[in-house]
């Protein structure tokens, strides 16, 4: 990527997903590959992401020079990542539409990132640590390394220097220790949740992005890159055996649990 | 005739229904036992962009219709939040900050509506009197015009947001022979001599709103703090009941919604005589009543709303219905919901019964029902 002069623009890219809310209970369908959906089925911004874009807000809030884009890959239900994050303040929305539902490789994602960016001069690419949902933590450094851009990984804390061209950052490791390190622009950091509280989307902002143009990206399954792993087949975690088997129908056991915890005073 | 939200309209309230759940409603129970008002929680709705949603963004708010403005509302209820705090938040932006931005000059808009739309002030309104209740326009707080200022002396009562506020739009007469032409308005600031705010009182709901008395002895107002002309006051004051029939009854219709689905949730769950309780029938048609009153009442409040949007002028009978029909309608749904869930529901753990408390003002603030009748009656 060709620096920019950096006084006068800053171009950040910030990678979002979203995923099904957390506590929905899944059901897995009949392929065994993938969870079943329906329109009922509660979606989110991946919670990792929300801290991406904040972080990036808070770098525009610093330097008004800075220009937000946001970009995510997969299904149409993705938009919604997308709007949600320009309703909290960001510039620009892409939604590289992929056309299957399911999984989707981190690679696949990355390479779209990763050919949307080549050319657009970004200073630095944020996203989320990992999904919630796979937890896999690859797009990120993948992107770096499609785009051959130095990578910070859970970063818990980022000062940018736009004049110098760094930027520093400190990442979270084991035992409450932090490593610091100073990057080269353009970089890529993945944001660790906790380093800082991501806000609520305003409404003149969630008017406004009802005002911006989204741009829409089409890539048929052929022009996707190969995937590099597939997904055999999902399965349930085991029951534990220890502890108390309740016995009966659904509703009969949850009964049961409740009075159980209530008799607990867990639940009141 | 449109019935539809749009796709903005339902995220921004998806957003506050997340935020409220998250920030607000854990607090809830324990400021309503305590009766305490929670500054932490107001200031939020401030920061969120809920104080002052409806005015524009120079002054601090979002552009937000009246319709969106509802919803917010009515979205705070179903979230969970007590009907002490969305009271607060409809006196402090609706009775308050609304009539300085509707009446008010450039300077005083530019001076208060930032402040209260972020939640940095709070507001109040003072109408009411010991002595002028149904019977306002009876209200003997005196405006003495002296030189360039007013000289304000007299009582208001019940006063939600009294004992916290930082800002009052007060009531008076400045013509004390005329009734309801010689009615004026001004904003008091806090810490003006001669103004003070009496004690809270220990109120059966709403709890976490805090109602007191104002009191005037000799407080002396600059004359740039009268709101509009000499003798308005009262038409303001009328005015804001367009808000009243919507803004501030929307908690009370989500706040419903939020009862309800504890109630599914509990019938489902509570076994007796070997099922649960939802496949009795008495239990499902107390369920089908409180959505029917749900149902019903959004009519109500929304019509007000999109009428207000469209421009046209408050149907003061649409009112009147609206009032009455949440306030008085709204006590039955209110009960069943505390009886379906029998001895647990008259705990105070059970949020049942602070809804069964706090319903029980929306019969008396505002208007009173026998007053709401007696407006119905006289138009149809
Ligand atoms: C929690 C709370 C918060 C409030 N907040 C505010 C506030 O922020 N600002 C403010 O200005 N006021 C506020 N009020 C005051 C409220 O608007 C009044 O209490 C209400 O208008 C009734 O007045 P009153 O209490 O004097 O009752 P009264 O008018 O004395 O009425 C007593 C009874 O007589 C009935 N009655 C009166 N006249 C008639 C009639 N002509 N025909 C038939 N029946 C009649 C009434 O319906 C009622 O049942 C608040 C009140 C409460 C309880």
């Amino acid at each position: 990527m060709p620096s920019t002069p950096r006084a006068f623009t800053m171009k950040i890219l910030v990678c979002v997903k979203q995923v099904i809310e957390s506590e929905t209970t899944i059901r897995i369908d009949d392929s065994e590959k993938w969870i079943h959906t329906d329109k009922s089925t509660p979606y989110r911004m991946n919670r990792f992401d929300e801290f991406a874009v904040e972080e990036a807000l808070l770098i525009k809030e610093k330097f008004p020079y800075v220009t937000i884009d946001v970009i995510s890959v997969g299904p149409a239900i993705s938009v919604m990542a997308v709007k949600r994050a320009l309703g909290m303040g960001a510039d620009h929305g892409i939604h590289i539409i992929t056309e299957q539902e399911g999984y989707l490789s981190p690679y696949v994602t990355a390479s779209l990132i990763a050919s949307f960016a080549q050319d657009k001069n970004f200073d630095l690419i944020l996203a989320g640590v990992m999904a919630e949902d796979h937890m896999q933590g690859q797009v990120g450094p993948m992107i770096a390394e499609l785009l051959s851009l130095p990578c910070a990984t859970s970063t818990i804390f980022e000062r940018l220097s736009p004049n110098n061209g760094t930027v520093y950052v400190e990442r979270e490791i084991e035992g409450g220790l932090r490593d610091t390190l100073e990057l080269s622009l353009p970089a890529v950091l993945t944001i660790q949740t906790g380093i800082n509280k991501p806000r609520y989307p305003s409404l003149s902002n969630v008017l406004r992005a009802k005002k911006q143009k989204m741009e829409t990206i089409e890539v048929s399954s052929s022009e996707q890159p190969e995937p590099k792993e597939r997904v055999v087949r999902l399965a349930l975690p085991k029951k534990s055996r220890s502890g108390v088997v309740l016995e009966g129908t659904q509703q009969e056991k949850a009964a049961q649990l409740l009075q159980i915890l209530r008799d607990k005073s867990i639940l009141t | 005739m449109d019935f539809s939200f749009t796709e903005e309209q339902m995220m921004f309230k998806e957003q506050v229904i997340r935020f409220a759940r998250k920030e607000i409603v854990p607090r809830v129970q324990e400021h309503d036992l305590k009766g305490e008002f929670d500054f932490e929680s107001f200031r939020k709705l401030g920061e969120f962009g809920i104080l002052g949603l409806h005015f524009p963004e120079n002054l601090g708010g979002s552009d937000a219709d009246v319709v969106t403005t509802v919803m917010a509302g009515e979205s705070l209820g179903e979230a969970g939040v007590d009907g002490g705090l969305t009271l607060a938040y409809g006196a402090h932006t609706f009775l308050c900050a609304d009539t300085i931005f509707a009446h008010g000059t450039d300077a005083q808009r530019e001076k208060y509506i930032p402040k209260l739309a972020s939640g940095e002030w709070i507001g109040c309104m003072g109408l009411t009197e010991p002595g002028a209740g149904s019977d306002v326009a009876s209200m003997t707080t005196r405006a003495e015009k002296k030189g360039d200022r007013y000289v304000l002396n007299g009582n208001k009562m019940f006063i939600t947001n009294g004992p916290v506020a930082d800002v009052a739009v007060v009531y008076a007469k400045t013509e004390k022979e005329l009734k309801h032409a010689g009615v004026s308005t001004f904003i008091v600031e806090k810490g003006t001599p001669g103004y003070s705010a009496g004690k809270n009182f220990i109120k059966m709901g709403v709890r976490t709103s805090h109602t007191s008395e104002l009191i005037f002895e000799d407080c002396i107002i600059p004359q740039e703090n009268l709101v509009g002309q000499e003798g308005a006051g009262f038409l303001m004051a009328m005015q804001t009941v367009e808000w009243d029939r919507s803004a501030l009854l929307a908690p009370f219709v989500g706040g419903m919604t939020y009862v309800l689905n504890k109630c599914i949730r509990y019938a489902k769950e509570r076994y007796q005589f070997g099922r649960p309780i939802a496949q009795f029938q008495a239990i499902k048609h107390k369920l089908a009543d409180i959505k029917i009153f749900i149902e019903a009442a959004r009519s109500l409040v929304y019509r007000i709303a999109w009428r207000k949007d469209q421009g046209r002028p408050l149907n003061h009978l649409d009112a009147a219905v609206a009032k009455l029909f949440i306030g008085d309608w709204g006590l039955g749904p209110a009960n069943d919901a505390v009886v379906l869930h029998g001895g647990y529901g008259y705990c105070h753990e059970y949020d049942v019964e602070r809804n069964f408390r706090d319903s029980r003002l929306a019969p008396i603030g505002g208007g009173t029902s026998e007053i709401a009748k007696k407006i119905i009656t006289k138009l149809i």
